[in-house]
């Protein structure tokens, strides 16, 4: 299956079918999530109605981290067999990555105002979401800044396994620095103690944003190939030598 | 000159060659060449003509195994065994690699001691007319004497395949001769050079072929 | 072939003008500014010591990174390193001792100095000096990474802080609690261990990494 879509033209045959059916169910998912969400589901006892922020938030936590999974899964590929689609899914997998890291920070702090009475706090979570974040831009920036892709992709790829193994490393020294975060049942979906009518609709928003996330890389994938199949067609043809025996 | 390569012993250099095929290099993105395929073998001189811009020194470095190639395919080999590019070239590029804040010795002396040739450093110095030099910080050497300083590395390297990238740039007469008869030694030995040149020392008009880089229309 | 390089690095920075001893002026002008900041009295100022120090260390270091390939990148000295059939890794490992030697050790050295601003006790002088000399190896080998990342890359000064950050973070919190637990524990914390576990793994898995960015900037 891989070694079939790792040829460019086949994997973009294959993208413009499965991207539009991970797109629409996508949006269909979110519809159903967002109604169970914030209609059907109860209020929690303790946090109230802005208990409804963690069916954003939480998907958004797990999309953010799922992403720099996947981005270093294609890193490796990258950096082991020089696969240029390997590149192009590595890098479609960043900004996505960023958005839900960004938008786990957002609704993090909106549903921590009723919570903690203020819009930020050091605690574990969010600290380690906010690193996760540097990382993320990190990674985008050498994108950025590197005009060669081929470059680019190999040390971008060797950036983001490093930043991979380090992500434990940040968690466990977080944790360590700042004892004193939310209790863990509210960060674990599916933990005892998570109520049904609480946990489906919080499952059905994970898959939404996981297809929301299928759908953006394979759109990104397919944009960068044919970005990079037109810089070749454009460039002009190359000098030829020729041999003389003196 | 006869001392220098005497000290380095009557033992032949390796066999060594290298064998181009098919090769393709772009550079930024931008396709300099392609199809060049070409062997260097022992006694070997290439000289390698091109317009500004054409893509030899890219072609210099791919041989010394600096860049990656697009397409085809180089091969570095000992005896007929394949090795790794460095074992066999040494390679002078355009621009000095001097440091400009050791003496010309000290830095000398630092390749010498990677080499594992600090015997030859003496030597060279003195062969390429840095004699009266030696404790002068590199920064206050002209052109043309970096440039010699350069030729010593090249020297002492030991290494069978020169790789010259303009060597003759901001040479006087007497640097031009210094060219021609270390080449001609290193050639004589067993050695080979691939040297890109615009304008041809004396030594390379013994060059064995003439590789032209010319953009096609 | 890395004591070689070690010595001519090392030989270079004494003939660079006292260039090397720019991040010790910078720790110097940090810990007078955050002085200053915080109002320079010392019973306000004190608890923070430890945590003031190990920052000036980490932007002294942060300025310091970009320098560590940046000429022997541009000159060719790296090209003809690598096509002279050295390893790059043994170029990492060298360019790390070196770095540690010329810019880490000056500021180990300097904040007994640094302490005395800030009165604090020799026993938290000790601590401080011990955490970062366990933290070195680590300190210096990220910054390496980073270093050979962006190695040619004009303006890549702000840029090193971002991409060093995420690692210098777990180095900042365990070297600061390090220096607060060796006042009750002694070279026995938890803390020290953990930042020799960092400086470990920093080796293991850093110097390899920088040694694939130097080799990718190189081809």
């Amino acid at each position: 299956m891989i070694n079939y879509l790792a040829n460019p033209i086949r994997f973009l045959k294959f993208s413009k079918v499965a991207a539009p059916i991970f797109g629409w169910l996508s949006l269909g998912t979110f519809v159903w999530g967002l109604y169970l969400a914030l209609i059907a589901s109860p209020p929690a006892i303790e946090h109230g109605q802005s208990v409804r922020m963690m069916y954003v938030h939480v998907p958004a936590a797990w999309g953010a981290q799922m992403a720099y999974t996947a981005l270093t899964i294609a890193s490796l590929v990258s950096f082991i067999w020089r696969h240029p689609l390997a590149d192009s899914a590595a890098r479609s997998f960043a900004l996505p990555g960023t958005a839900f890291t960004f938008l786990a920070l957002v609704t993090g702090s909106l549903w921590g105002r009723p919570a903690w009475g203020t819009w930020w706090q050091w605690d574990g979570r969010m600290t380690s979401v906010l690193i996760l974040l540097f990382i993320y831009l990190g990674y985008l920036a050498i994108w950025n800044i590197i005009p060669e892709r081929k470059r680019a992709a190999r040390l971008a790829s060797i950036l983001a396994m490093v930043g991979f193994i380090n992500i434990p490393i940040i968690k466990f020294s977080v944790d360590w620095w700042n004892t004193l975060h939310q209790p863990a049942s509210i960060s674990s979906p599916g933990a005892p103690g998570m109520p049904p009518e609480i946990l489906w609709p919080l499952l059905v928003m994970v898959t939404a944003y996981t297809l929301l996330f299928g759908w953006l890389s394979l759109r990104g994938i397919e944009a960068d190939i044919v970005k990079s199949r037109k810089t070749r067609a454009e460039s002009k043809p190359a000098a030829t030598a020729t041999i003389e025996t003196l | 000159m006869a001392e220098l390569f005497s000290r380095m012993g009557d033992s032949t250099p390796i066999k060594a060659h290298i064998e181009i095929s098919d090769l393709a290099m772009s550079r930024g993105g931008m396709p300099l060449f392609a199809g060049i395929s070409t062997k260097v073998l022992n006694g070997d001189i290439l000289w390698i003509q091109g317009d500004n811009g054409i893509g030899k020194t890219t072609f210099l470095g791919a041989l010394a195994g600096l860049h990656m190639v697009d397409d085809g395919k180089i091969s570095w080999r000992i005896n007929d065994h394949p090795c790794q590019a460095g074992q066999i070239t040494a390679y002078q590029p355009h621009a000095s690699y001097a440091k400009p804040a050791l003496t010309a010795r000290e830095d000398l002396n630092f390749w010498a001691s990677l080499y594992g040739t600090l015997t030859l450093a003496e030597t060279a110095l003195e062969t390429v007319g840095l004699s009266t030099k030696t404790n002068v910080p590199t920064r206050k050497l002209s052109a043309g004497q970096r440039r010699r300083l350069a030729l010593a590395k090249l020297v002492i390297s030991q290494k069978p395949i020169w790789i010259m990238d303009e060597p003759a740039a901001a040479m006087d007469q007497d640097g031009l001769k210094l060219i021609d008869d270390l080449v001609r030694n290193h050639v004589a030995r067993g050695g080979a050079a691939i040297i890109a040149s615009h304008s041809p020392a004396r030594v390379l008009s013994q060059a064995t072929r003439k590789l032209t880089l010319r953009a096609t229309s | 072939m890395i004591w070689s390089l070690i010595k001519r690095d090392l030989i270079l920075a004494m003939r660079s003008g006292g260039t090397w001893l720019y991040g010790l002026f910078f720790f110097a002008v940090f810990i007078a500014l955050c002085a200053i900041a915080l109002g320079g009295a010392f019973n306000v100022m004190r608890p923070f010591a430890p945590a003031i120090i190990w920052l000036a260390v980490i932007f002294s270091a942060m300025l310091s990174f970009p320098a560590i390939f940046q000429s022997d990148f541009e000159d060719g000295n790296l090209a003809q390193l690598k096509i002279s059939g050295q390893s790059l890794l043994g170029v990492c490992t060298a360019k790390a001792v070196s770095f540690a030697t010329l810019s880490i050790l000056p500021l180990i050295l300097a904040a007994p100095l640094a302490a005395i601003l800030f009165d604090m006790s020799s026993v938290s002088i000790a601590a401080v000096m011990l955490s970062i000399g366990f933290a070195t190896p680590a300190l210096a080998i990220y910054g390496l990474l980073a270093g050979a990342i962006l190695a040619g890359r004009q303006g890549g000064g702000f840029l090193i802080v971002l991409i060093t950050t995420p690692f210098l973070i777990p180095i900042l919190i365990f070297g600061v609690e390090a220096t607060q637990s060796y006042v009750q524990s002694g070279l026995g914390a938890v803390e020290f261990r953990v930042l020799i576990g960092l400086s470990l793994i920093s080796i293991a898995v850093g110097l390899p990494a920088a040694s694939a960015a130097l080799k990718a900037n190189l081809e």
